[in-house]
């Protein structure tokens, strides 16, 4: 399978690729990154890229940014593939990676993501209705969608980090709560009672927005 | 008041039917009869209703070879010295992404790639095409990269 991968790549890359990344197990993708074998590392991000960007995006909000998230974890997993510990699975450690690197690029981004909230914010009453009170659309159905988006974005943004991670990858990612406590490397009592402050800040942050949207009607 | 407090403290777990049955009849009665809990009840299904429907977010399309070149040109940076080996590894990976991403956009724009006889030649002008279209670096031999940055 793999010789034919390999002479006829103009073709046969491509159409089988996915086939191919779907049969390869983590130790084969393993041993092919570490011999550098070209076919691998395009299957390894065949497999993964999905993974990787739609996590980061449940942490960043923005496609272009979960992108280049997911290019810097392609780099660190083909560089540190040597060190990696072969008592996880590929996919526990491309997880870990990928949620690293997301909180690092909150943190750095914390400044410039408050500014856009704030314009987005301002635009979007200017935007609406000219006036600075946009009116409800209707009795029941109080938020448009996207600024409801915003309401719930914004809560989850303001989670503690291991509180919005376990929250990201139980309830957007749909892990268990074993592939959770691999991949925070905490206990599985400490990734339940993450999960559930996560959801009790969540809904008291959530009732404020509702509460103060009502209360300026 | 106390009543509310209540349902708001368990909102999540009221929802995600988490709660002893008594719990929950309790609450149901007092939903029935307060218009504020039912508000913010009907807000908060809809903001999880949205959290389910992030769940079927999708990569944009060609993100794959997007990540691709940018694994390579910044490998290439990196280990900017003679002939970087990533660079003669991925180098491949990205003619082979300019055939599907060709491929891909002979499908979408209908012009009939399908009837082609000569495959192969047919594959070189849309790699050609797409490569430019996408920025992928030239490259000078078969395996060989050259980075103009
Ligand atoms: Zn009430």
């Amino acid at each position: 399978m793999q010789e034919c991968i390999t002479n006829d790549r103009h073709n046969i890359i491509i159409l089988n690729l996915s086939f191919y990344s779907e049969l390869m197990t983590d130790q084969e993708l393993i041993t092919g990154i570490l011999n550098h074998d070209k076919p691998v590392i395009q299957a390894l991000v065949n497999k993964y890229h999905k993974q990787v960007i739609k996590t980061a995006f449940y942490f960043v909000h923005d496609m272009d940014d979960a992108e280049d998230i997911a290019q810097d974890v392609c780099i660190e997993i083909l560089e540190k593939v040597g060190h990696f510990n072969r008592t996880a699975t590929l996919s526990t450690w491309i997880y870990r990676v990928t949620v690293n690197k997301s909180l690092n690029f909150v943190r750095k981004n914390k400044r410039k993501q408050l500014v856009q909230q704030f314009e987005s914010f301002f635009y979007k009453k200017d935007g609406k209705s000219g006036n600075a009170m946009a009116e409800p659309s209707s009795d029941d159905n109080l938020f448009e969608n996207n600024e409801r988006k915003q309401i719930l974005d914004t809560a989850i943004n303001s989670l503690p980090e291991n509180q919005k991670t376990a929250f990201i990858l139980s309830k957007y990612e749909e892990l268990s709560y074993k592939e959770i406590t691999e991949i925070m490397n905490l206990s599985l009592a400490s990734v339940e009672s993450l999960l559930q402050r996560a959801k009790q800040n969540l809904q008291k942050k959530l009732i404020v927005q509702f509460s103060e949207y009502s209360n300026r009607k | 008041m106390k009543h509310c407090e209540l349902l708001q403290k368990d909102l999540f777990a009221y929802v995600e039917n988490e709660l002893s049955p008594v719990r929950i009849q309790h609450l149901d009665q007092h939903i029935s009869e307060c218009a504020e809990c039912n508000r913010i009840l009907a807000e908060f299904r809809s903001v999880l209703t949205l959290m389910e429907e992030q769940r079927s977010v999708e990569p944009r399309p060609f993100a794959e070879t997007r990540i691709l070149q940018g694994i390579e040109s910044r490998l290439a940076k990196r280990q900017k010295s003679v002939n970087p080996l990533f660079a003669r590894i991925l180098q491949p990976a990205l003619i082979s992404f300019g055939v599907a991403a060709a491929l891909a956009l002979g499908f979408f724009l209908g012009t009939g790639f399908a009837d082609t006889h000569s495959q192969y030649s047919q594959n070189n002008e849309m790699i050609e095409s797409v490569r430019s279209d996408l920025n992928v670096p030239e490259f000078m031999t078969d395996d060989l990269f050259i980075f103009t940055e």
